[in-house]
């Protein structure tokens, strides 16, 4: 009640002042009046009245003070003090606002970045009471499996997912859009609603199967905001689909890191035709606990008699399928939830908080140049301020009326960062990525960045207040100050130096963590991946239609890679199912026989299925053994390849060859069939160029691993060999590109953090450079008297010269040695996100180095040149 | 001995806020007609200082003890005329009882020999 009186009379000020005023004059005549009465004349009575009553004004002040939060008006005040102040400067409010914002608009678009891959969970209601499973050796299971286990199963709720690559025809140039196939139940599992149209289920299937449901980003950007897009039919592979629905923006797919399909498509639609064969392993499965579920026991035993009865029920089709994994799923999605991720996730959350550093310290060094200036604009009027001191300002008060005006700035600044930010964020994801695969990124605008801009103002008001508001704490007497133009408290080593220095301190470690992520780049690319990346040639194709069965998918690859062969600059065509370094895997267990009867030993191992000849064409070294050999395809596979890591692993005595592995695959017959290993062949990196060589079991790819990336070899130019293979194989059906470009994707996450860290340090060093400069140039005007009495007394403009680039350079060299210690002292913490490089590597910390100082002589040239121009005669007028 | 020039920091925190409650126990009244009021309870002994006394009425209008209403004055002009409210009439009980209690300790105390 009393904050609405309060703010009652605050809203209606105006007519409280004058109602205020009305009613003690009225009082005051009242005085009069009883003053005539009791026989005073009239101007007699109006002097007692006067004497009587007092102060006018301190009455009604005091009457006001009971009704305003004092200190509510006095910051509104200051604000708009500091408001006319600043007005008046319109070129310092520019500089400084500039600085705020390139250093804001930055740092905010890399924060959206950092927010939109690592702190955003996935949509999904409850996306604790989801699992991950594996039924069975593999990662997959069948279509029939799938529904046996999630549509039969009493008690457990799971949908099934797989993604799928489709071609999409815009206008003239086909594109690759990433397609989830998921189950009918899969957007009701998860909990998710459309923001237009409806998502499809189970009904809505039996009517109309291809059906396609479109992420916010695609409906956007690739079909341009079609406002009349439910309905609408879009072209995929060849399969006419209708969309259904559009995902609410913002919308979070399973894989995590602002990594999203851009559609999704029902299981059973034309793209991915229902297999009624029990071995064809395709769908990865999702479940939901049951409430009362309190931990995945219940769940796993439950799939696990399932699984059970299934493994009886078909012996030849379905092994080991009462054995039932679940993980639970990461808020983050499934790219951080993926086994063996844990390392990966750190090296994340590293990666995120270094940046998160790495911001704060370039907002810093821009704030310090707003500081700078704050500070030459309170040396300038400190005789404003003494007066004010003397006339009884509080220092307090003072401090506050000082930190108005940073806190100005810094609004002004970081809102232009903002604005400047959200530009470039929608530049940046309408930048096509560097690889093929149009994965989507979202990078929304929420209540985290909002808390983060917050942050920031209230970080740049506080860094760039504070120094000014030293300053005018050591203006002491109004003496002093009236009496000398001089600036009072200026030390040998002002604020600004002090301001600058540390400038340059920040900008050297942002400078060499930079130059060290760079180095590191150049040294993974330059990684030796175990395999040849400029001679090889990949051709994907796209065979999957309806109609086609494996065997005759087959066919046609053998007859493309006999016609393949015929051309004459190849030199080898070999096909495997996996592409390395493209993101995709295998991984699967697997069982080593030890050859008594004791359990077999398991381990965890990627897979691929190759033709003969693959090593060839990949120019992978062959250690011992032997490669496989055409007739090793069509039979029962019984032969294996590893690598050496998998040797070194898992028969540490060194005898690897004829030893027995058992396939993980289902679908060989025999339960007994143990594959002999033939050969063993030299490491190559598998998912990640950083990795180390995992275990990895070549197997020969059998009929039903179909279709393969045909793999060909040249030793001639590979772009003019693109367009022959083109030809070859009727290029409508296939992609062709070099093996290097499918890896782009694996060196893209740290090209793009090179890039970002590139832009910060950058940035940073030319904020810097600007600072010197104004303090160079403002110590230049400072000392243009004593430069006067110098040049009258005869010294040379080279000793002047000397004398005013000594006093930057002093400033700068402080700076890099702090700096440089600074950096030597943390960037160790890095070393786990550097592959290839020391983190005390000598070049990363020289060049910066130097780069800085010869900036930084050139910054403190100009003004110096400036002072060597100084006439006697103006200098001592200045005086 | 003349009238007292009452100021706020001279009394005992919160007694003009009494006076001029009790001032307006006997209906509405405007601030001169208060400090009147005043005056004469008092004997002529109690003048209230308009800086005080307009400083307590808009503590008294915060609080809600006393409403503020323009009215004509008896010479014809606006006036604000400021009523009790219920909650004033029982501010002004307890605070009377509190107030009496003290002033009775501190007479106790200066009687004492």
């Amino acid at each position: 009640m009393r904050l609405l009186r309060r703010l009652r009379i605050w809203l209606q000020r105006d007519r409280f002042e004058s109602e205020l005023a009305e009613e003690l004059a009225h009082h005051r005549e009242l005085v009069e009046k009883e003053q005539v009465e009791a026989g005073l004349s009239p101007d007699e009575a109006k002097r007692a009245a006067a004497r009587q009553f007092g102060n006018a004004t301190t009455a009604s002040e005091s009457a006001r003070s009971i009704w305003v939060w004092d200190s509510l008006d006095n910051i509104l005040q200051d604000i708009r003090y500091a408001w006319r102040g600043l007005a008046r400067n319109p070129s310092l409010v520019a500089l400084a606002c500039l600085s705020l914002a390139l250093s804001t608009g930055f740092g905010t678009t890399l924060f959206s970045i950092v927010n939109a891959v690592i702190l955003q969970p996935i949509t999904a209601s409850q996306p604790e009471s989801l699992v991950r499973f594996w039924v069975g050796p593999s990662n997959r299971i069948s279509w029939l499996n799938y529904k046996d286990i999630c549509e039969d199963t009493p008690g457990v709720a799971c949908a099934g997912y797989r993604m799928e690559e489709a071609s999409w025809q815009e206008k003239d140039e086909p594109l690759r859009v990433q397609v989830q196939a998921v189950t009918a139940n899969y957007f009701e599992l998860l909990g998710v609603q459309a923001a237009q149209g409806r998502l499809f289920d189970a009904r809505m299937l039996k009517e109309s199967p291809d059906t396609v449901v479109v992420t916010h980003a695609f409906w956007q950007r690739r079909l341009e905001g079609d406002p009349a897009v439910i309905g609408r039919k879009i072209i995929l592979s060849g399969n006419p689909y209708i969309i259904t629905a559009v995902l609410p923006q913002g919308f979070r797919s399973l894989f995590g890191m602002g990594i999203s399909p851009a559609l999704y498509v029902p299981v059973g639609s034309a793209l991915r035709p229902l297999s009624e064969d029990r071995s064809r392993t395709q769908y990865e499965l999702l479940g939901r606990l049951q409430p009362g579920d309190e931990n995945p026991v219940s769940f796993r035993s439950r799939i696990q008699a399932r699984g059970q009865y299934l493994e009886q029920t078909y012996p030849a089709t379905n092994r080991e399928m009462s054995r039932v994994q679940t993980w639970p799923m990461s808020r983050f999605g499934l790219l951080m939830s993926a086994q063996g991720e844990q390392k990966m996730m750190q090296g994340l959350l590293i990666f995120a908080g270094m940046l998160l550093i790495f911001i704060l310290l370039l907002a810093a060094v821009a704030c310090m140049n707003v500081a700078g200036l704050l500070i030459a604009r309170a040396l300038s009027r400190q005789r404003e301020i003494a007066i004010r001191l003397s006339l009884g300002c509080s220092r307090w008060r003072l401090t506050r009326l000082l930190f108005a005006e940073s806190f100005l700035l810094a609004l002004l600044g970081v809102s232009a960062g903002a604005a400047l930010s959200v530009w470039l964020a929608r530049a940046l994801v309408a930048t096509p990525l560097p690889f093929p695969v149009p994965l989507e990124l979202e990078i929304p605008i929420d209540g985290y960045l909002l808390v983060y801009l917050s942050c920031v103002t209230a970080f740049s008001t506080i860094v760039a207040g504070v120094a000014p508001a030293i300053q005018g704490w050591r203006i002491n007497g109004i003496g002093e100050s009236i009496r000398t133009h001089r600036p009072v408290g200026f030390r040998r080593f002002p604020a600004r130096a002090i301001l600058t220095t540390s400038q340059v301190a920040l900008s050297t470690v942002l400078l060499v963590a930079t130059m060290l992520f760079l180095r590191s780049l150049w040294a993974s690319t330059q990684v030796n991946p175990g395999f040849e990346m400029d001679r090889v040639l990949t051709v994907e194709m796209n065979l999957q239609s309806t109609q086609v069965t494996a065997e005759e998918v087959d066919q046609q690859q053998r007859a493309i890679l006999t016609r393949l062969r015929g051309l004459p600059q190849v030199s080898a065509v070999s096909a495997a199912d996996i592409v390395p370094l493209s993101m995709n895997s295998n991984v699967t267990s697997l069982e080593v026989d030890s050859g008594s009867a004791e359990q077999p030993a398991r381990a965890k191992v990627n897979n691929n299925y190759i033709l003969p000849d693959y090593f060839r064409v990949m120019g992978i070294r062959r250690i011992s053994g032997r490669d496989f050999e055409e007739q090793d395809q069509g039979k029962s596979e019984k032969y294996a390849i590893v690598n050496e890591a998998f040797a070194r692993r898992l028969f540490p005595d060194g005898t690897t060859l004829g030893k027995r592995i058992r396939r993980p695959r289902p679908e060989v017959e025999q339960q007994e069939a143990w594959a002999e290993i033939i050969g063993v062949v030299a490491d190559s990196r598998y998912l990640t160029l950083g990795e180390d060589p995992l275990p990895l079991v070549y197997w020969p790819a059998g009929p039903s691993v179909r279709p393969l990336t045909i793999h060909v070899r040249t030793e001639s130019d590979v772009a003019a060999l693109t367009k022959q293979v083109r030809d070859v194989v009727d290029g409508g059906r296939a992609r062709v590109q070099p093996l290097r470009s499918v890896m782009a994707i694996a060196l893209f996450p740290a090209q793009a953090a090179a890039v970002l860290l590139a832009s910060l340090g950058v940035i940073a060093w030319a904020l810097t450079i600007a600072g010197l400069y104004g303090v160079v140039g403002y110590s230049v005007t400072r000392r243009i008297p004593e430069i006067g009495v110098r040049m009258a007394l005869g010294a040379s403009p080279g000793r002047i010269l000397a004398l005013v680039m000594r006093e930057g350079l002093r400033i700068v060299a402080i700076g890099l040695a702090i700096g440089l210690a600074a950096a030597a002292a943390g960037t160790p913490v890095l070393s786990m996100l550097l592959s290839g490089v020391n983190p005390r590597d000598l070049v990363s910390f020289s060049v910066p180095a130097i780069a800085l100082l010869l900036t930084a002589a050139a910054a403190a040239y100009g003004p110096a040149r400036r002072g060597t121009r100084v006439a006697p005669t103006q200098a001592l007028r200045a005086e | 001995m003349g009238s007292i020039e009452l100021n706020n920091h001279e009394l005992p925190a919160g007694s003009v806020d009494l006076l001029a409650l009790k001032a307006l126990l006997s209906g509405p009244r405007h601030g001169y007609g208060i400090a009147q009021r005043i005056r004469e309870l008092s004997g002529d002994v109690l003048a209230l200082g308009e800086s005080s006394l307009y400083t307590s009425l808009q503590r008294l209008l915060l609080n809600g003890w006393v409403t503020a209403e323009w009215g004509a004055s008896e010479n014809n002009r606006r006036a604000r005329y400021y009523t009790l409210t219920a909650e004033g009439r029982k501010h002004l009980e307890v605070q009377t009882e509190e107030f009496g209690f003290v002033l009775s300790a501190i007479q106790r105390v200066l009687g004492s020999a």
